[in-house]
């Protein structure tokens, strides 16, 4: 089967669209969909079939302290590795697909956030497999370069940028945000093959730590991180908004997290935590604050409706109703909600197809958004000026993956899952005259040809909830319903 | 093959008796207004507060009904939101929050010294929760003549992660219908945080009750010049707890001088389980107490 393009980004500075397939990044142009480059994401070892991972004893630990729930998304395959010290890492192809079935699942390194910032010259990028932010440098040419790799503690769950786009902010799995600086000077690596007496310096310093860090933060990390914020509860979103106010340009940071809090945090202070927009009933999974209305924010998540407010002064001005939108396209029962019972639920007869949004996007000339829901073949348009009202619902071949606006030609980019060998993997729509209009060009056939080259060979449930649909893993009961 | 580890000795809970079934549910006992017993309502010490627990907890602050957690202090309105405007008074407040108050001796000691003062315990392990709300219904039973023991309450909650959603910032202005002046209601003053579980793991920081990014949270529902009172017998819990709120902007560290005749403090020592436990067994107790900053110029 084709692997499915799980991650799209237009920049328009340059004029290219990038799309991730696997732990690929293709650079295509943008008007021509002439392939310009691509980068691949170091993978991870992977160990032989039935033997287990040998250097994973932190991430190990990690796990441990994963809740069941919670740990829905990070999905079942990492819990497959366990310590073995006899284990041989062996490495995967480049692409990381095609790898041998079992235990090599675990090392398939996706690409899942792709943002460009400072006008193009720079691409950030986070892998799931290893929690690495990426920062590449983006060549006249389109080409990429690695700038630098930092491992991160915790899986992370969302990125924005702050302070001219010279600082990354990074929200991750266990709650907290990171301020991190765009550029930072490479930390030397590890040497290849230490030496015994190395290993066992190594191995008093680490003794040492342990000792010494049982009333300090157990993960100092090896490059300059500020530890921003922190909520309890797992992040999914998280913005940074710059804001005139009193004369003088205010930074807010609006994070949103599983237990339906979004949070309204000073920037650099994020000591102060301005309030909370409560009015979610189920998990937020996207937050959009629109370019020409910066006092706007729209959110949604796991809930049948989407809530439009005045985040300053956390007033909800608008509930929208998406549950008939959504029957209009899956027909049947729909909904949202904290909860998913599973079983409770098919038992009292149909099951309800849960309402989980899978991102929003804005096209800022047209002041519109365009609203993705997960397992859903359509992407719906809503105009926003003094209130969110839906205007049109444009039909997929597939199930939205992700979307890139290519802001300058009003036009938009869904990859989709395929829903037959033959269909596409991405769409394009087109403003014009009024009408959204689905472009099949040359250019499109271009970028798929190209994208259509990675295989996914293995166990498709993995590439599902590890990846494709992880957003309504978020819901509570789906870890526990899996489980058992 | 290792045979399995013998069972563990445990205090008598009368769980596999049905005793503990019997006791509470014994509606004679709670007509005798007689106080629970501890027994049958021990539960594992450790709650996960990563885990979603099926948790029900009210989606935003407004939805707190108060007047049933004090009736006595809602003559007439059914929720906060109600009082009329000029039967405003403070009392409607909840000032003093227990954080994880485990079976009650904070709030309970507190609350005839205290009599004014609105007070929660927040627990996060169930059947704790359900002792300590037995506990305050005899109490007040046992003392309706001089209505005592109604200015306390408790409320099962995980407070890691749902503080804002019990508790308004610490300060909210208003402007009550018919009244043309603003009125500031100042919310929280004291926080408890007593014998926390120490989790002494690094890697399960994240799982402590003070972090370093709790603080921020703390210092959202409590009013300037409020105050966080922490007490443990674990120093290195201690040093990690005075470290996070001393490093914090928000919080000055109070001096000795400045404990000094706060009963609050005795109370943290002697009244709280832990404390008791602490004394029996000759234990230290590290006291360290903050000061809630205003916040800084923006
Ligand atoms: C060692 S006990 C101390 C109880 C009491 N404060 C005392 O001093 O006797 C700590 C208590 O905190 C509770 N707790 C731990 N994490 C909590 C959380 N996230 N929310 C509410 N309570 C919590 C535990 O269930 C436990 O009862």
């Amino acid at each position: 089967m084709r692997h499915p393009i799980q991650r799209l980004h237009f920049c328009p500075s340059t004029n290219r669209l990038f799309a991730a397939v696997a732990g690929v990044i293709h650079v295509f142009h943008g008007t021509t969909g002439v392939p310009i480059a691509e980068w691949t994401a170091p993978q991870l070892p992977v160990l032989a079939p039935g033997k287990k991972s040998l250097n994973k004893p932190a991430k190990k630990e990690e796990e441990e302290a994963t809740p069941a729930e919670q740990g829905a998304r990070e999905g079942s395959p990492s819990k497959k590795r366990k310590v073995d010290e006899k284990a041989e890492p062996i490495r995967t192809s480049n692409l990381g697909v095609g790898a041998p079935r079992g235990d090599a699942q675990g090392g398939r390194n996706s690409v899942t956030k792709m943002l460009s910032v400072r006008e193009g010259g720079y691409l950030v990028v986070v892998t799931n497999e290893d929690k690495t932010l990426r920062v590449l440098e983006v060549m006249e040419d389109g080409a990429l370069k690695m700038l630098s790799e930092r491992a991160m503690p915790k899986r992370l769950c969302a990125i924005s940028m702050a302070d001219s786009d010279m600082t990354i902010l990074l929200a991750d799995k266990f709650g907290d945000v990171y301020a991190i600086p765009l550029l930072e000077e490479v930390v030397q690596p590890r040497p290849e093959n230490p030496t015994a007496a190395q290993l066992a310096k190594e191995e008093r310093e680490r003794l040492a730590e342990i000792k010494r860090k049982r009333t300090e933060i157990s993960h100092d990390l090896p490059f300059t991180a500020q530890l921003l914020l922190g909520h309890v509860s797992m992040l999914v979103d998280v913005l940074a908004v710059t804001i005139s106010e009193e004369g003088k340009d205010k930074m807010y940071v609006l994070t949103a997290d599983r237990d339906e809090h979004i949070r309204v945090s000073r920037y650099p202070q994020c000591f102060v935590i301005e309030g909370f927009c409560l009015g979610h009933e189920a998990f937020v999974s996207k937050m959009l604050v629109p370019s020409w209305d910066k006092t706007q924010l729209i959110s949604g998540g796991g809930d049948a409706f989407l809530l439009r407010w005045d985040w300053r002064n956390r007033a909800v001005l608008e509930k929208v109703d998406v549950a008939d939108l959504v029957r209009g396209v899956v027909g049947g029962k729909v909904g949202g909600g904290k909860h998913d019972h599973g079983d409770a639920e098919r038992s009292g007869g149909e099951k309800e197809f849960k309402i989980t949004m899978v991102g929003m996007w804005e096209v800022s000339e047209l002041r519109m958004l365009v609203v993705a829901f997960e397992s859903l073949p359509a992407v719906y348009i809503f105009t926003l000026n003094s209130s969110l009202v839906h205007t049109v619902t444009l039909p997929l071949s597939g199930h939205p993956l992700d979307v890139a606006v290519d802001t300058s030609n009003n036009a938009f980019y869904v990859s989709v899952v395929p829903a037959s060998e033959g269909a596409p993997t991405i769409e394009k729509f087109k403003h014009t005259m009024d009408q959204w209009e689905n472009v099949t060009d040359d250019a499109m056939g271009k970028i798929m040809e190209k994208t259509d080259e990675t295989q996914f060979v293995g166990d498709e449930k993995i590439l599902n909830e590890g990846l494709l649909y992880a957003t309504g893993l978020l819901r509570k009961g789906t870890a526990r319903t899996e489980k058992e | 093959m290792a045979s399995p580890p013998p069972p563990k000795r445990q205090k008598q809970s009368g769980q596999r008796t049905g005793l503990r079934e019997k006791h509470r549910k014994n509606t004679e006992r709670k007509e005798e207004a007689k106080l629970p017993q501890k027994k049958y309502y021990r539960q594992r010490a450790h709650a996960n507060p990563f885990s979603d627990h099926q948790l029900v907890y009210p989606s935003c602050p407004k939805e707190m009904v108060w007047a049933n957690h004090f009736p006595k202090f809602f003559p007439a309105a059914v929720d906060g939101a109600t009082v009329e405007a000029g039967t405003y008074s403070k009392k409607v407040e909840v000032e003093v929050a227990d954080i994880g108050c485990g079976f009650g001796g904070l709030i309970v000691s507190l609350a005839p010294k205290l009599p004014d003062t609105l007070m929660l315990g927040m627990e996060i392990r169930t059947q704790v929760t359900e002792y300590v709300d037995e506990r305050i219904k005899a109490l007040r039973t046992q003392h309706k003549a001089e209505g005592m023991y109604q200015n306390i309450s408790v409320l099962r909650a995980n407070t890691m992660k749902f503080l804002p959603n019990i508790f308004e910032k610490h300060q909210v202005s208003f402007a009550p219908f018919g009244i043309s002046k603003v009125l500031t209601v100042y919310k929280l003053n004291k926080i408890f945080i007593c014998f926390p579980d120490p989790h002494f793991k690094s890697r399960k920081h994240k799982a402590r009750i003070v972090s370093p990014t709790l603080g921020a949270e703390y210092a959202y529902i409590l009013r300037p010049s409020g105050i966080v009172y922490t007490i443990t017998d674990v120093e290195d819990l201690y040093k990690w707890m005075a470290k996070h709120f001393d490093d914090h902007p928000l919080f000055e560290r109070l001096t000795e001088g400045e404990l000094e005749g706060d009963i609050c403090v005795d109370v943290m020592k002697v009244d709280t389980e832990e404390g008791k436990k602490v004394e029996r067994n000759n234990g230290r107790k590290f006291v360290a107490c903050w000061r809630r900053t205003e916040d800084p110029e923006w």
